[in-house]
């Protein structure tokens, strides 16, 4: 009897034992995610806004227009235009021929943001991308 | 006897085991702790890449204005960051505005990056 008592109690410290470094790990893993989470957010906040950017600078015909009641950045080549434009929490981008009437829904998804904005403001372009807390303004002249 | 033999071989074990987690939590730890240092120093990083593209896009039609008027739409210091814009001018057939922008850390003071951009000034100026 007082064999097994003392095997209860041998058992019962180093089952807390494991409960302590499962809760550890819990803890470690769950912290692990949220770096990686952030890193991933800033970079996707980067990599769309340089996205933008070089499109602004390697065109040499660019316009904002309201396509559908959703603010587009049109890139204009010879025979087609480049649409980027917010839909459905996704950033996505279409080439078209000219003049021919797309659906939003058609658009191939570039990145998946949170908020965005566009505005065109003296000579600049204006853009604001969000994911989660996170809020990343960039200016660039047309 | 038996049994208080048997109470200090159990607690041997159990301080050894206590003593080899408190090893691999340490050397856990201290991993973890440089990994979130370098994930704040990429994250600081890439807003300043952002925050100083914002300065080069505006610095790239400088034309020799007030640089406080000129820069006034920006933060330039923050809890952050701390970013500085120096302006150097050369004179010759035309007038060029070398722009050199440096983004610190506001806490540790380092200077995180650092880019130079040229404008070319109009005539008015030469």
């Amino acid at each position: 009897m007082r064999y097994s008592k003392e095997l209860l109690i041998k058992l019962l410290v180093y089952t807390i034992m494991v409960f302590c470094s499962f809760l550890l790990v819990i803890y470690a893993s769950s912290a692990y995610r949220n770096m990686i989470d952030e890193n991933n957010n800033s970079e996707n906040l980067v990599v769309s806004l340089n996205y933008l950017k070089t499109k602004v600078k390697m065109s040499e015909n660019i316009e904002v227009i309201n396509y559908k009641g959703v603010d587009c950045l049109v890139v204009i080549y010879d025979k087609y235009k480049n649409y980027i434009y917010y839909d459905n929490n996704q950033l996505k981008e279409v080439y078209v021929i000219n003049n021919y009437e797309f659906d939003l829904n058609d658009g191939e998804v570039i990145m998946t943001l949170d908020d965005y904005d566009l505005e065109e403001i003296g000579g600049y372009i204006n853009f604001t991308v969000q994911i989660d807390d996170e809020i990343r303004k960039l200016s660039v002249n047309k | 006897m038996k049994n208080k033999k048997s109470i200090y071989g159990f607690l041997t074990e159990f301080v050894i085991m206590l003593f080899v987690f408190a090893l691999v939590s340490t050397v856990a730890v201290n991993l973890f702790s440089k990994g979130k240092m370098l994930s704040v120093e990429t994250i600081r990083t890439n807003e300043g890449l952002i925050v100083i593209e914002n300065i080069a896009e505006r610095m790239k039609t400088y034309n020799g204005e007030d640089l406080n008027n000129y820069l006034n739409d920006f933060s330039l210091v923050n809890d952050n960051y701390n970013v500085e814009v120096n302006v150097s001018v050369t004179k010759g057939n035309y007038i060029l505005y070398n722009s050199n922008i440096i983004y610190t850390d506001s806490i540790s003071r380092n200077v995180i990056l650092e880019i130079n951009v040229l404008s070319i000034g109009s005539e008015d100026y030469d």
